[in-house]
């Protein structure tokens, strides 16, 4: 067992902190003279934390101002308080918590004949500007996205919300990365119910590395190998503050350029944020043709498959001819033609996720067309199949989370099976399984179909359209489960 | 109470007309035209006094008797032997009417959309998603219900498609001869089962406070739907080849040609087979709560040995004849059982109140 108590002499101290910090070649540990004649060390980790800063503000007031004795441990506060040119300090006299300090960006000051260390905030917070999110573009909504700083994160959503009712909690996450989180949310909106089960889930994380909120969502979840996204990742901060208005709460978390929001419901994951800032009617429009888009994904392709296959009769004569047209010749089964086409997509769009975006969008569409073009003309597919799953892989542009995006188009593939083996049947167990399979999700005690299932009919002016926005602009029932209980409503 | 068996108030609407919407739309107007001819509508009407007349006595046995549960309950009316017993009645009622529609929609759809699969897979099929979706309690059931139900609102689209199409002189004389129409009643019956689900889901509702007006509304609503699909249907091709066919909604919508898809046969089975799917889930979770009440085997072991039996039971209702004849001839059984039992319970339960009251 390492001692972690500091005593009175630097040097053991500093070897006692030692044993906490990676001895790396960046871990400083200048020695200095306070007064001319007190020994002292500061310690810092180069470019965690802000050299320059330390210098200016910590070491240069200690060995040029301070005229004036430390004899005793009470001493150094008012030192640190006279001397020292930052915003803010404290006292610390454990090594072990003095050295994750150190390794989390902070200075440390341990003086000879002191039993207690100066703990400085001097993080370096050189990141990436605010810039525009790539992967949830806006054309009505703000143009600003998270970056990987934290604390300018939680500036952003403190901008945006001047209300004393924001809460900001700060907790540590992952035993090896110590990766500094944050729960947000507003007091006097959110449920206390839910509150309190958002904590007992989040703040109880037992991991021991902490890398993005992607990972951190697999462990508060309650269902992992449900496909759904059971909270929502945004890197932008008007949609979080759009939540955190609603009476939800938001995790961000150090080096992690997305805010993880609870709870969340299906139907969120189709509503663009864009749809309340465009006039009304356009709105419902683009919801609507984002809920077909959503359906097309799903059955259109094991539709067109069951018919070709096992229902030729349903099709009227003309439309029947037009597909016999464009199938002759073709060698491949229907369930063939349409599963290659798809796996060429997926992986034409898997590489143009890889590649530099200019690169990557050229890779995805002179791909598409020049694939689509050779198998037409090999004969190895039809065109008809072709427009079909054209219109499939457009219609997955529609879902606005990429999560979810991810989701649908991987039920695409479970759905054609099923149509391969039970034709029109197969289709409608897919749906069904898929319709139970969400009712009986919940995302921290909220059911994942709310408001539909259970009713909520307050909150009805905002799923598959969206009422007039004052309206809108309603704390939902659907996330208060305290009121559902005290009306015996649940 | 089970946390996973309770419903709020608005999911007993749900509930109770998702547990009788079922098979009845397609076949209904066939059984009842065979009797009443041009009128069978108004039996269908007629009929739905049946299922108020379950959700009404329900309630007040179980005000009566503040709401406790159905065994407990059933035990202070019957005593415990003969509660044992009738609880058993009231599984197997479930188990018959599950295996009945799920052997209806086999039938079905080995009929128009799936000729290619045998009957039996079918039937094994959906007693597995069945049972996916009936094993974690009724709340589950109820939620999904609510979700069906906005489909419901399409199969009464389908029929205001059909109704200027139609021939007056098809419904004319409204009615015929008023033997017939009571004759053609016990052919609704199948139609309107389900019902007594609310003998088993009443004290498992949170706010009790209206349940009586809420139960009335989903009876009131079936009872519409089905007159509303039956006469739309003898009104398009008159009662003569209505009662010919078996499943004569179905042939309405197929007469109809629209675009890519022919007719709205398609789109018909897909929000009618899910629909189904769910009348089912309600009866296998009544046949499993009563199994569970009656032979104290936890409910999900219940819900898969129920499961079971109702598949098999399935298999014996293969084709749609037999699966007609068989049902025409017990559904009166059953019906009449439950009408007894509820009229006794009720009597019984009102007594007990008014000696009581006595007492006091």
């Amino acid at each position: 067992m390492i001692e972690q108590v500091l005593v009175q002499d630097y040097n053991k101290n500093l070897q006692l902190i030692s044993n906490f910090v990676a001895q790396n070649s960046n871990f400083i540990k200048k020695e200095i003279l306070i007064n001319g004649k007190i020994n002292a060390y500061v310690l810092f980790i180069d470019g965690l934390a802000n050299k320059s800063y330390v210098e200016e503000s910590i070491i240069k007031p200690l060995m040029y101002k301070v005229d004036e004795d430390i004899t005793k441990d009470e001493d150094i506060y008012e030192i640190a308080k006279k001397y020292l040119v930052v915003s803010s300090f404290r006292l610390n006299n454990n090594a072990k918590d003095i050295g994750a300090e150190i390794l989390s960006g902070k200075t440390a000051v341990i003086i000879d004949g002191i039993k207690t260390a100066m703990i400085i905030d001097s993080l370096n917070d050189k990141y990436r500007d605010i810039q525009e999110s790539t992967s949830e573009k806006s054309i009505l909504g703000t143009r600003e996205s998270f970056t990987e700083n934290i604390n300018l994160n939680l500036t952003i959503i403190q901008r945006k919300i001047k209300s004393p009712s924001l809460k900001i909690e700060r907790f540590v996450v992952g035993e090896k990365t110590r990766t500094e989180a944050a729960l947000v949310y507003v007091e006097d909106i959110i449920d206390k119910e839910l509150l309190n089960t958002i904590k007992s889930r989040v703040l109880t994380v037992k991991a021991p590395a902490m890398h993005t909120t992607g990972v951190f969502e697999q462990f508060i979840e309650r269902r992992p190998f449900n496909l759904f996204p059971q909270a929502k990742n945004t890197e932008r901060p008007d949609k979080v503050v759009f939540d955190l208005l609603e009476g939800k709460a938001a995790i961000f978390f150090a080096e992690s350029s997305s805010a993880l929001v609870v709870p969340a419901t299906f139907i969120e994951f189709f509503q663009g944020f864009e749809d309340y800032s465009e006039r009304l009617v356009i709105a419902n429009f683009s919801r609507i043709t984002r809920f077909i888009a959503v359906i097309s994904v799903l059955i259109l392709g094991p539709i067109y498959l069951t018919l070709l296959l096992y229902n030729a009769e349903l099709l009227p004569y003309q439309l029947m001819m037009v597909i016999i047209n464009s199938r002759k010749g073709i060698p491949l089964p229907p369930f063939l033609e349409i599963l290659a086409m798809e796996i060429a997509i997926e992986i034409l769009r898997e590489g143009g996720v890889r590649l530099p975006n200019p690169v990557g969008t050229t890779l995805a569409i002179v791909g598409g067309i020049v694939i689509g073009d050779a198998a037409t003309r090999a004969n190895l597919v039809s065109h008809a199949t072709l427009f079909i799953v054209a219109i499939t892989v457009v219609s997955t542009f529609l879902i606005p989370n990429y999560q979810m995006a991810l989701c649908i188009r991987f039920l695409r593939f479970p759905m054609l099976i099923l149509a391969q083996m039970f034709g029109f049947y197969g289709i409608l167990i897919g749906f069904y399984i898929l319709l139970v399979a969400l009712v009986k999700l919940d995302s921290f005690g909220i059911p994942y179909f709310s408001p539909m299932a259970p009713s909520r009919f307050k909150d009805f002016g905002d799923v598959f359209v969206r009422d007039q926005i004052k309206k809108v602009f309603n704390e939902p029932v659907s996330l208060k489960p305290s009121l559902a209980r005290r009306n015996k409503d649940e | 109470m089970n946390k996973n068996n309770t419903i709020t108030r608005n999911q007993y609407f749900f509930v109770i007309q998702s547990a009788m919407i079922g098979i009845g739309i397609i076949t209904l107007a066939s059984g009842v035209t065979k009797k009443a001819q041009q009128s069978g509508w108004i039996a269908v009407i007629l009929a739905g006094i049946y299922p108020i007349l379950c959700v009404l006595l329900s309630y007040e046995i179980y005000k009566d008797l503040n709401f406790v549960e159905y065994t407990q309950a059933s035990e202070q009316i019957y005593g415990k032997f003969l509660t044992k017993i009738f609880t058993f009645l009231f599984s197997f009622n479930f188990i018959f009417l599950e295996a009945a529609v799920v052997s209806g929609l086999a039938n079905e759809l080995t009929f128009s959309t799936t000729k290619f699969l045998s009957p039996y897979v079918l039937i094994f099929i959906t007693s597995a998603l069945i049972y996916y979706n009936t094993v974690d309690g009724l709340k589950i059931i109820a939620r999904l219900s609510e979700l069906v139900f906005y489909l419901t609102i399409f199969i009464f689209l389908i029929p205001i498609y059909f109704i200027n199409k139609g021939d007056i002189t098809n419904v004319l004389p409204i009615v015929s001869d008023y033997g017939s129409i009571i004759k053609a009643i016990p052919t609704t019956f199948f139609a309107y089962s389900g019902v007594e689900l609310s003998i088993a889901i009443i004290p498992m509702i949170t706010n009790k406070m209206g349940t009586k007006g809420v139960g009335i509304a989903a009876c009131i609503f079936t009872t519409t739907l089905y007159t509303f699909v039956t006469f739309v249907t003898i009104l398009f091709i008159g009662w003569k080849l209505t009662s010919q066919l078996k499943y004569p909604f179905l042939y309405l919508v197929a007469t109809t040609e629209i675009p890519v898809i022919s007719n709205f046969e398609p789109l018909f089975i897909f929000i009618w087979g899910n629909k189904i799917f769910q009348t089912a889930a309600c009866m296998h979770f009544g046949a499993t709560y009563y199994f569970s009440e009656a032979t104290k085997i936890p409910y999900k072991i219940s819900c898969a040995v129920t499961c079971i039996l109702a598949a098999l039971l399935g298999l014996i209702l293969v084709p749609e004849h037999n699966r007609g004849s068989i049902t025409d001839k017990v559904m009166p059984f059953l019906v009449g059982y439950i009408i007894l039992w509820l009229i006794t319970a009720f009597l019984i339960s009102k007594f007990k109140k008014v000696k009581k009251n006595a007492k006091a």
